[in-house]
């Protein structure tokens, strides 16, 4: 190893010690025990390198600068998620709270309305048959020819493909009684089937208008009879 | 054999206690002002904390620290206009070797040393000489081969040796001149 391989070396990787292997640092050593200006620019050297460390590290940090490095950083600290899912969280149990509240809350009883709604069903009457279509969507003017006491049932029935209010009455005699009420909107009653009466078997059928409505009476037995108010 | 599961999580608030100090040093070493330096030791600390989430492991936090800090003064120079940056060229031609012994180095002859080396040399020579990094951490940080950082810091050192003598001959001859007359 000659004095240009030992400098080069040296100055290659001699301030980092670790980059030697034992034969390479072996080596240099011997080389170096033997020549007196090797050692002498490797003493020139570490001087160097000495000064230029010492150099280097004469920087005075500024006082206060610690603070005013964390006084930035909190200013420009962003958001921590955990807040942002606190947050939610916190609006989803208000939500959930408020319902709960609402739901169990003890609801005071509309105690007229319920005995309205009883006293239809167990007294119904022509403008109670008429306030139940109405709350349906089905505003109608309920028959004015039957007595209501017999009436059964009241419902939404299919006549023709279409949903109609049907009116079902027992007769004291026994007969049933249905009672179709019709939209002139939406059925047509020619006038030579007006109020005439048909009889298939012990089935009879019989259609009127009144006003906007058509009504289509189905009865068997003497139902009509047993439950119009009317004369006919 | 214990397996590491995971490694310790890094705290911007010991970060900033750990670090702050070298940070502002090799800022200043860099930029040679003190104003900027501490402006860029803030701002990397806050571009710290918003990608603190990409440090995994707390004992790469140093060369983290020191890669940001270096990035945003980078960026800095390029956003700069009008200034004079020495190329890589000027440094193509390592100064001529003086046989002086280096007297003991003034601060501020330093800093005006290494003002004049580009940053691709002044860099390395920071952080080897004052943060005490080594060849490979160098290199990582800078994303050169090792071999670079060796030559870049050979020559960078016979860069500053050849400043600091020539100052100590000028300071000398003024001297001598002085006490002569």
């Amino acid at each position: 190893m000659n004095c240009h391989t030992v400098r080069a070396l040296y100055e290659l990787f001699g301030r980092d010690p670790l980059q030697f292997d034992a034969d390479e640092q072996a080596a240099l050593d011997r080389h170096l025990d033997a020549c007196p200006a090797c050692r002498e620019w490797r003493q020139t050297e570490r001087q160097t390198d000495a000064a230029l460390v010492t150099a280097m590290k004469s920087v005075t940090t500024p006082v206060g600068l610690e603070r005013r490095i964390r006084d930035r950083l909190s200013a420009a600290r962003p958001p921590w998620p955990w807040r942002r899912i606190a947050a939610g969280t916190l609006t989803a149990l208000v939500v959930v709270l408020a319902v709960g509240v609402w739901a169990w809350w003890p609801k005071t009883v509309d105690v007229q309305g319920e005995l309205s709604r009883v006293d239809d069903a167990f007294s119904p009457s022509r403008e109670a048959v008429e306030r139940h279509f109405g709350g349906l969507g089905y505003p109608i003017q309920a028959p004015s020819d039957l007595q209501y006491g017999y009436l059964r049932t009241f419902d939404l029935a299919s006549f023709q493909g279409r949903r109609v209010p049907r009116l079902a009455l027992s007769g004291p005699s026994g007969g049933q009684l249905n009672v179709f009420v019709l939209s002139t909107s939406s059925f047509a009653l020619p006038s030579e089937l007006d109020g005439e009466a048909r009889q298939q078997g012990d089935r009879h059928v019989l259609a009127r208008r009144a006003g906007d409505f058509i009504y289509v009476y189905e009865w068997t037995g003497n139902a009509l009879k047993d439950v119009s108010n009317s004369s006919n | 054999m214990r397996m590491a599961w995971f490694a310790a999580k890094p705290d911007l608030d010991q970060l900033v206690k750990e670090h702050y100090a070298g940070l502002y040093r090799f800022a200043f070493r860099l930029s040679g002002r003190a104003g900027e330096a501490e402006d860029l030791t803030q701002e990397a600390f806050c571009q710290a904390q918003v990608k603190l989430h990409q440090l995994r492991d707390a004992a790469a936090a140093r060369g983290w620290l020191f890669a940001i800090l270096r990035n945003a003064y980078l960026h800095r120079l390029r956003s700069m206009k009008g200034v004079r940056l020495v190329s890589l060229d000027d440094m193509a031609e390592v100064p001529e070797r003086i046989d002086f012994d280096l007297p003991e180095v003034d601060s501020a002859q330093l800093q005006r040393a290494l003002d004049q080396l580009p940053e691709s040399f002044r860099t390395p020579v920071v952080l080897f000489y004052f943060e005490d990094f080594s060849y490979r951490e160098i290199a990582e940080q800078m994303q050169v081969p090792v071999g670079t950082v060796m030559s870049r810091l050979a020559r960078a050192k016979e860069h500053l040796r050849a400043r600091l003598v020539e100052s100590a001959l000028v300071a000398d001859g003024a001297m001598e001149g002085e006490e002569a007359s």
